[in-house]
């Protein structure tokens, strides 16, 4: 049974290889492209642990991350001054990234110890996001904070304890969301076999979240022809109000 | 049906949009006015990030305008020479203005201060029309007949140089005012994503004494250009406008606007004035309590421009 889940998941995934430690996966798109249609992409994330690799594999753990490509960020901070709320004082991640899912077969704290998670960026708390001015502990973890909370609430920033399936300690998948939001650029879905807080082995696959098709036309002209891009929308907005002015006439 | 829009990065529903754009229009085609200071508001408060919703926003009054402008042009509405000052000076504001929206953005401050500016603008103006429009009302219910002002240039204005003929308008005025004018009307159209029709119609009437039957007409077609160099700076310098999302605004824009064209006609002059005051005081309102209340989180975050 095994055995034959195995063969149809490398007839159907040709690109499918072991990772140098027992461990294989893959993800059932590599390219997402958004269409004019796009509101988001629902990917399903599976693979295999290796039995007979030497490894002595019992009671495994997978943690699965998603990350989106590392982008500069600003944080600010908004004070009452003269009865308004005024953003004051801002801190900016250089290198934050701009997509984090983490999904993983039992809470975190109960796979490995936060050394280990940290090596690996695994888990909110673990992310490093670096500054370029020194600052208090207590001010950069406030801010720090305040980051993962937006990036949650826009939908980029996820995390799911128990969304890992392991069928029989060999095969496991679990659900990957993007939002309509999610930004654009390389992405790297990461799976860590743990065994008794031990990393056993990881496995890492691309993919890219790109506009296609006339969302990239649009996007393309309005980066690259700034110019010709404005002088396009005032001849449709001249002209979509001349046949309107001239329609309503008759 | 969601659409994803290109430059906004959000998926947002096309009837949405459409609809939106209907009922502004509506507005708009009943008031007369662009309704930019409605739109821009409305965008921001669904989630468009407000940098593209004043440039879109700027996109789709242009449309707006040129089909009023030419309702007027043809019955003789639209005093050229007077347009091509405010135009001037209207370049030059909205240039100004667009640079200033740069620098606001990349501080943070840009959100602050188009709240600010909607608070102060629409908050007086929405003021004083409501004054004006039930002083009116009253007055017609006591029967007392109203004879308008005879135009009073106080001496000051008399004595500014430049002065220039506008046959249209009857005027023999310097033109250094409706450069002037045209010019801060331009720097609002920049910051707050709006025509400037609910400033620059009282200025042509009360600083200008522009006769009222080429007012609507000459700020329409003055809105055209200001709003197409509005259009065309944010496409430059921060690449904020998306054009999907003009197109569909300014769909559902035109064919509201007919119709409140013609619900409009059923209305008398001071009440039509007094329900738009309400609106606009509404926004203004509106604006001053995202302001004041305290925001559900006190940090935000937006990328790094130009990364």
């Amino acid at each position: 049974m095994m055995r034959c889940a195995f063969i149809l998941m490398f007839a159907l995934f040709p690109g499918l290889a072991w990772g140098q430690t027992g461990l294989v996966a893959d993800i059932s798109e590599r390219t997402i492209e958004i269409r004019y249609s796009f509101s988001g992409a629902h990917l399903l994330l599976f693979g295999a642990i290796k039995k007979d690799a030497g490894l002595d594999v019992e009671n495994p753990d997978i943690v699965v991350v998603v990350r989106g490509p590392a982008m500069p960020v600003v944080v600010r901070r908004k004070e009452r001054i003269a009865g308004i709320w005024v953003n004051m004082d801002s801190l900016t991640f250089i290198n934050a990234p701009g997509y984090y899912a983490v999904a993983s077969t039992r809470p975190l704290d109960e796979i490995a110890d936060r050394r280990t998670l940290r090596t690996h960026e695994i888990g909110f708390n673990n992310i490093q996001l670096a500054i370029q001015t020194a600052l208090d502990a207590e001010e950069y973890n406030a801010f720090r904070s305040a980051f993962i909370r937006n990036k949650g609430a826009e939908g980029l920033f996820f995390s799911s304890t128990a969304n890992v399936t392991l069928a029989e300690d060999v095969l496991f998948r679990t659900d990957v969301e993007l939002p309509a939001n999610v930004p654009v650029g390389s992405y790297a879905a990461d799976v860590y076999l743990f065994q008794d807080g031990q990393l056993l082995g990881s496995h890492s696959t691309d993919l890219v979240v790109d506009k296609s098709g006339f969302e990239r036309a649009v996007y393309d002209l309005a980066h690259m022809r700034p110019a010709l891009y404005g002088l396009l929308a005032i001849f449709i907005a001249v002209a979509a109000g001349w046949t309107a002015g001239t329609l309503a006439r008759h | 049906m969601p659409l994803y829009l290109p430059i906004a990065e959000m998926s947002m529903n096309i009837f949405l949009l459409l609809g939106m754009g209907a009922a502004v229009g509506f507005l708009s085609g009943m008031f007369g006015v662009g309704g930019g200071f409605l739109m821009t508001p409305l965008l921001i408060f669904t989630g468009v990030p407000p940098a593209v919703a004043v440039a879109t926003e700027a996109n789709e009054i242009t449309a707006a305008s040129v089909s009023g402008a030419l309702a007027h042009w043809r019955r003789g509405g639209v005093d050229i020479k007077m347009g091509a000052v405010l135009i001037a000076g209207g370049a030059v504001g909205s240039f100004i203005g667009a640079q200033v929206f740069k620098i606001l953005r990349e501080l943070g401050q840009v959100d602050l201060v188009i709240s600010l500016a909607y608070v102060l603008f629409l908050g007086s103006v929405g003021a004083l029309m409501l004054k004006e429009s039930l002083t009116a009302i009253q007055r017609q219910r006591k029967g007392v007949v109203v004879v308008s002002k005879k135009r009073d240039h106080s001496g000051w204005i008399h004595r500014l140089p430049l002065k220039m003929r506008f046959r249209k308008s009857r005027l023999y005025i310097s033109a250094l005012l409706p450069l002037i004018i045209g010019c801060l009307v331009g720097f609002l159209s920049a910051i707050m994503g709006v025509g400037g029709g609910f400033i620059m119609v009282p200025a042509m009437i009360y600083i200008l004494g522009m006769p009222t039957n080429v007012v609507v007409g000459t700020s329409l077609f003055q809105i055209i250009f200001v709003t197409a160099s509005v259009t065309f700076l944010h496409s430059v310098n921060t690449q904020t406008v998306d054009i999907v999302m003009a197109v569909l605004l300014l769909t559902g824009a035109v064919i509201g606007a007919q119709i409140g064209a013609r619900a409009g006609l059923k209305l008398k002059g001071e009440q039509l004035r007094a329900i738009l005051a309400l609106i606009v005081l509404g926004v203004g309102v509106r604006m001053a309590y995202g302001l004041i209340v305290r925001p559900g989180d006190l940090y935000s975050i937006s990328p790094v421009l130009g990364s």
